[in-house]
């Protein structure tokens, strides 16, 4: 293997793209030159871990979903959602009621007739 | 304990269970939300925001897929918000300006830059390997990809990289400061 073959296999090697890498350590071994690709691409990968998740995040986290559930609203907050449509609902019925009332007894009417 | 497991019991109202899911993803979720907006403290608030959504959320969660992709898109969205709400902004305010231990170094800097050089998924990819700390395989589950798709990315996006910082190899293996 050659200086040329073992730099493209360097970043294979790194993903564990490659099934027989015992080529490339051979080489590896013997030349300093290739050495040094693998030390840029191990710098490479030690600077992509960075930043870090900050340690105190979980911790965080946690604290402002303990305040969100022990807040009252919280906890009754999608019954008083669903109440409300109901609410909302019933009210909307009873005014289109009053309003069509005129239509409503003619239906009425009507059915009685056919009765 | 399973993530089924746990969600089923956090939707009962058992906090210690949404607790450990947290704890199980708040790494994924920070790498998520940091793809995006490349700000630690921005990556943060997304991520704070992204939990609450969830914890709210987690009624309407059907189970179809898994829990960590549904939680990914979450944290992908709020991200997203935040950087529209940046965008909008007119001027930069005092409190965006990082404080001097946060400024990144050079090092950081000339990555940072290289990483311009990348597509959105390999920038993904490798963020969610690196600072997620996933596998191949888990990240080909939130992307919807097979191991074999994510390595490749990942393998392509190293060579990109090294491409892009090819003169650059004093500096980037250089003392840190």
């Amino acid at each position: 293997m050659n200086c040329s073959e073992a730099r493209d296999r360097i970043p294979e090697y790194l993903a564990g793209l490659l099934d027989e890498p015992g080529e490339l350590l051979e080489h590896l071994e013997a030349c300093p030159s290739c050495r040094r690709e693998l030390e840029v691409y191990r710098h490479l990968d030690a600077l992509l871990s960075f930043p870090a998740m900050p340690p105190e995040l979980p911790a965080q986290i946690l604290a402002h979903i303990r305040a969100y559930a022990a807040e009252p609203s919280s906890a009754g907050w999608e019954a008083i959602t669903w109440l409300g449509a109901g609410l909302g609902a019933s009210l909307a019925i009873w005014l289109l009621m009053l309003t069509n009332l005129n239509s409503i007894k003619d239906i009425i009417r009507f059915i009685l007739a056919v009765i | 304990m399973d993530d089924e497991r746990l969600v089923e019991r956090a939707k009962s109202g058992h906090i210690p269970s949404f607790e450990e899911l947290v704890v199980r993803y708040s790494r994924m979720v920070f790498a998520a939300a940091y793809s995006v907006l490349e700000d630690t403290e921005a990556a943060r608030d997304a991520s704070q925001e992204a939990f609450l959504k969830a914890y709210i959320g987690l009624r309407r969660f059907n189970g179809r897929s898994r829990f960590s992709t549904w939680l990914y898109s979450i944290a992908k969205n709020c991200a997203l918000d935040i950087a529209r709400r940046r965008s909008r902004r007119p001027t930069e305010s005092l409190e965006d300006v990082p404080e001097p231990s946060a400024l990144p170094d050079r090092r950081g800097l000339i990555l940072e830059e290289a990483m311009r050089s990348l597509d959105e998924r390999e920038r993904e990819a490798l963020n969610l390997h690196y600072r997620g700390g996933l596998s191949a395989g888990e990240i080909g589950d939130l992307l919807g990809l097979t191991e074999g798709n994510v390595r490749v990315i990942m393998f392509r996006a190293r060579k990109k990289l090294r491409e892009t910082l090819r003169g650059k190899e004093d500096e980037l293996l250089g003392s840190q400061g």
